[in-house]
This record gives structure tokens, C-alpha cells and sequence, in this order.
């Protein structure tokens, strides 16, 4: 499965790949918004993880647009934002989920396959 | 806040202004009456000295020098008539030739009415008197025409209250229109602070992710240990201190009334003393709580959960073993009473009005034990504040206790 990762800080996405690695996903990484949309609409993604602060286009921005697109990848904001209004602002323009930093890896993770579950049909995996 | 900042400002230089005036006109009147009757009375001793006549006039005489000074006019200009009584307070002998105002009857009245008196000075109506003792145990009472004198006194008085008058309006006026713009600094500073702790918190949390998030790996790849379990729990030590931070800079902020409603204090309250029974007995103490029903309050439901929970968390933190915190919750008049007690024994009494400052902790070395902070009063006391109440603390045979009132209907 193919995830996309969007996040200005390099360590950050360093740390979400390897994650996602380990769990056997494949993927691609992207520094801005810009970007995040571009490779969005090019590939279809199991799964997007979007950071919200971003140069070019923040992260709603991009989402904002995948979504007119009709590009219905589930999409984890994964931000620093994390007061009430952000997240409901945030899952009502278009996230499937919302995930504050700092957060647990296993949280992450967990939630990362939560959404890429739905995309499959509902299977019931054995948890590892 | 601001509103409160502004109106506290324009009440202090209106006080200030009023105070300063009151003081000027009151000095200007009295002085000026004091001055006038000062005169009239040193032209009346200068009759009586002289048998009803005036001394011939100095040489020089200059309307600038305020003292009484005899010109050629001043016998023209200064209206008197003289009374000379008996003993027995009987008219021996009137001169009338210096009033044009008087018969004979109401000089007699005037006269009874002078005596009636008893005072060797004073005025009657607009005339000013001088009652002089003679040697065969009469007097001789000169009486002088103060008319213009007191007119003008009365006149300057007046202008100066209307002056006065005029100018606290003038600078109430001026106060209204240029206040916001006194205050602005303030404001703006209130402002950049607040916006300074939601944008550091931000910056904040991200370096703080990927460390958190480091750890987890490294935990993975390495297995516990507990230098990185200590470095764990360093970051969401940290993590929860900025969102107490964040937390008191939002507190901090007036209320925007659609978060505004009314509610039961008495649920509220409640709910809290019964979240923390089982962790004040797991620490082996007792929670009691008076909590009447169906009290009501008007305000942001949320903040009295907090506050609740921040005064019962201190309050098992730091009470003494086996203690009995209680919790209380009163109407007094038109505001709600919060009070809650616990045993805690060597309180510094000195110290009790810091407990409210933003990282002020009480016992350095129970504080470290017991974790927190010291936001957790602040943030109280900006939950009170933005509610318009008022937080405080005593301490008394080894009980400390903490008080918040606030109106019941915001």
C-alpha cells in the first residue's frame, strides 16, 4: 500500500517513514503543500498523511483541493494545531482524521491502518 | 478587561482633576471672603478709632496692593451708620448721615437683631458690624454697607464652579474620546502576549513531536531503558505545560458571549467532588463537600469544570496525610462563594498572595514531589477574573482555604 507524507520538517518525515516503512507501506514524501496536492492528484494514494503548516499551500489548502477534485483518499492531519476549533475546522474541510503532535508512534500507526482498512473493504486483520 | 482598564483610567484622572478643582475653588472662595470681611472689619476699627470719621488719606494709593487703603473717595464710597447704646442696650444716640438706606425703624431692628447676636463682628443681611465696648459699659456699634463687596465675592465664587464645572466636563469629554487611544499600548501589549504564547506554543510542539517520536524508535530499537523512559516523560511533562500555558492565555481572553449560558454550579460542582473522592481516599484522605442544590450561574460552563478541578488537585496534592478537604458551595447576595479547605501544615503567611502568580510554587521541595507547574492557580484566578469575581486564600489553625466569588448572573 502507498502512502503519502507531507511535512515542512525533514526530521519529522524522517521519523514518519521509517514508521510506516516498518509496517510494510511504501512511502513517498513531499515538503509542502504544493507538492502534497501535485503528487495527490497524480497517484492514488491508500492513504495521505498531511501536516497543516506548510509553505506554498497549507495543508487545508491542499486538502481543500483534492477534495473539489474528487479525490477521495483518506487523509490523516497530523499537526501541531490541536485546539478544538482547529480540529473541527480541520475534519470538516475534507480529513478523515486528526491526530495532534506530539503524539504516541503506536497511535500513528494504528490510525494510519485504521484509514487504509476502510480503502480495502473491511477486513479484519490480526493485529501483530 | 480593556473596558474595565479604560474605565478605571478615566475614573482615576476624573478623581484626580475634581479633587485638584474642588480643593482650588474651595481655597479661592474662602480665601475671598475671608479678605473681603478682613477689610470691611479694618475699615470699621479705622471709624471707630477716628469717632466715625476717617483718617485723612495716605499719599499714594495703588489698586494693585490689596490691603484697605484710605483714598479722597473713601469716605464717599464707604456707606456706615453708628449706634451708641447704654448700658441697658438702649439707643443713647444714632448718626445717619453716611446710609441712605435706613429709617430710623429699621436701624432699631437692625440694631435688636445685631445685639441679639451676642458677636462683636459678624454680618447682618449685607452689612457688616463692629461692636466696640465703651468705659461706661455701652457700646458703640458701627455698622457698614457691604452690598458690592459681597456681591463681588459672591460673583467670583460663582464664576469659579461654573468654571470648574466646565472644565471637568471639558476634560470628561476629552477623557471618552482620547482614553482608547492612552490605553492602546496597553492593549496592544495584552495582545502580543497572548498571541506570543499560541505561537510558541505551536513552534514549540513540533520540535517536540519528532523527539517524541525519536524516543518511540529508539524504545523499538534498542528495548527499554530508562534514560529514555526519563526522556519520555520529560516530553509530556513538557507537552502538558504548554498546554497549561496555552490553556491560561486563552483563559486569559474576555469571554465572547455566544459561549456564555446558564448553568447548575451545584451539578458542577457535584460531578467534581465525586471525580476526585476515589483519588483523594486512594491517597489517604477524606473529600466532604456542601453543595446546596439547584444553584445557578451564568457563564462558560467549561471554565467552572476547570476551576473545580484545579482547586480540588491542589487541594489533595497538598493536603496533609489523612486530612479532610472540603468543598463548599454557597449564594451570598447576588454572587456565587467557592470555597475549598484543607489542612496544610507550615504555610507561609507571607507568601499567600503569590500562590496566584503564573509559576509560583509554595514548598520548592513538596512542589517537585507532587508535580504541576504553578499555572494552575493562574489559570484559576483568569477563570474568576474573566467571570468578574474574585479569587482568594487565608490560612488559619493550619487550614488553608480558598475563596472565589462571582456574581451569579455575570
Amino acid at each position: 500500500m502507498r502512502i503519502l507524507v507531507a511535512d515542512d520538517e525533514p526530521e519529522m518525515t524522517m521519523v514518519l517513514e521509517a514508521l510506516l516503512k516498518r509496517e510494510h507501506y511504501s512511502v513517498d514524501v513531499v515538503y509542502n503543500g504544493q507538492d502534497a496536492l501535485d503528487y495527490g492528484l497524480a497517484e492514488n494514494y491508500d492513504c495521505i498523511v498531511l501536516d497543516i503548516m506548510m509553505p506554498k499551500l497549507d495543508g487545508i489548502q491542499a486538502l481543500q483541493a483534492l477534495r473539489s477534485k474528487n479525490i477521495s483518499t483518506p487523509v490523516l492531519l497530523l499537526t501541531a494545531k490541536s485546539q478544538v476549533e482547529d480540529r473541527v475546522a480541520g475534519l470538516d474541510s475534507g480529513a478523515d482524521d486528526y491526530l495532534p503532535k506530539p503524539f504516541d508512534n503506536r497511535e500513528f500507526v494504528a490510525r494510519v491502518r485504521a484509514l487504509t482498512r476502510r480503502g480495502q473493504g473491511y477486513l479484519l486483520e490480526e493485529t501483530t | 478587561m480593556i473596558s474595565s482598564l479604560r474605565r478605571k483610567f478615566i475614573l482615576i484622572a476624573m478623581a484626580s482633576l475634581i479633587g485638584t478643582m474642588a480643593v482650588l475653588c474651595t481655597a479661592i472662595g474662602i480665601s475671598n471672603h475671608f479678605i473681603t470681611a478682613n477689610r470691611v472689619d479694618k475699615a470699621i476699627s479705622i471709624l471707630h478709632q477716628n469717632g466715625g470719621t476717617f483718617l485723612p488719606p495716605g499719599t499714594h494709593f495703588d489698586p494693585s496692593d490689596f490691603n484697605f487703603q484710605i483714598t479722597p473717595e473713601t469716605p464717599f464710597e464707604t456707606r456706615y451708620f453708628i449706634v451708641e447704646l447704654t448700658a441697658q442696650q438702649e439707643i443713647r444716640s444714632v448718626v445717619l448721615d453716611h446710609i441712605a438706606a435706613l429709617d430710623r425703624q429699621t436701624v432699631v431692628d437692625t440694631i435688636s437683631q445685631i445685639v441679639n447676636t451676642g458677636a462683636k463682628r459678624g454680618y447682618v443681611d449685607h452689612y457688616r458690624f463692629g461692636v466696640f465696648p465703651d468705659e461706661a459699659g455701652g457700646s458703640t456699634v458701627i455698622v457698614l454697607d457691604c452690598f458690592l463687596q459681597l456681591q463681588a465675592a459672591n460673583n467670583t465664587l460663582r464664576i469659579t464652579v461654573i468654571i470648574f464645572l466646565a472644565c471637568v466636563l471639558t476634560v470628561f469629554a476629552l477623557l471618552l474620546v482620547l482614553s482608547k487611544r492612552a490605553i492602546r499600548p496597553f492593549v496592544d501589549n495584552l495582545e502580543r502576549q497572548r498571541q506570543f504564547v499560541t505561537d510558541a506554543s505551536h513552534e514549540l510542539k513540533t520540535p517536540l513531536a519528532i523527539l517524541s517520536a525519536d524516543m518511540g524508535l529508539l524504545e523499538d530499537t534498542y528495548g527499554e531503558d530508562k534514560w529514555l523512559e526519563s526522556a519520555k516523560s520529560q516530553i509530556t511533562r513538557l507537552d502538558r505545560l504548554i498546554k497549561n500555558l496555552v490553556e491560561l492565555a486563552r483563559t486569559e481572553e474576555t469571554i465572547k458571549e455566544d459561549t456564555v449560558e446558564l448553568f447548575s454550579i451545584s451539578e458542577i460542582a457535584q460531578a467534581s467532588a465525586d471525580a476526585f473522592q476515589p483519588l483523594a481516599e486512594a491517597d489517604g484522605k477524606t473529600l466532604t463537600s456542601e453543595i446546596p442544590d439547584e444553584i445557578s450561574l451564568k457563564g462558560v460552563q467549561g471554565n467552572f469544570f476547570r476551576l473545580f478541578s484545579i482547586l480540588l488537585d491542589n487541594a489533595v496534592k497538598y493536603c496533609d496525610p489523612a486530612g479532610n478537604i472540603h468543598l463548599s458551595v454557597s449564594v451570598r447576595g447576588r454572587n456565587i462563594c467557592i470555597s475549598v479547605s484543607n489542612p496544610c501544615a507550615g504555610v507561609d503567611t507571607t507568601q499567600l498572595s503569590r500562590y496566584f502568580d503564573r509559576f509560583y510554587r509554595a514548598d520548592t521541595s513538596r512542589a517537585r514531589s507532587t508535580g504541576g507547574y504553578g499555572i494552575g492557580l493562574s489559570t484559576a484566578k483568569a477563570i474568576v477574573t474573566r467571570h468578574k469575581g474574585r479569587i482568594s486564600n487565608y490560612y488559619a489553625d493550619g487550614v488553608i482555604t480558598f475563596t472565589a466569588v462571582i456574581p451569579q448572573m455575570g
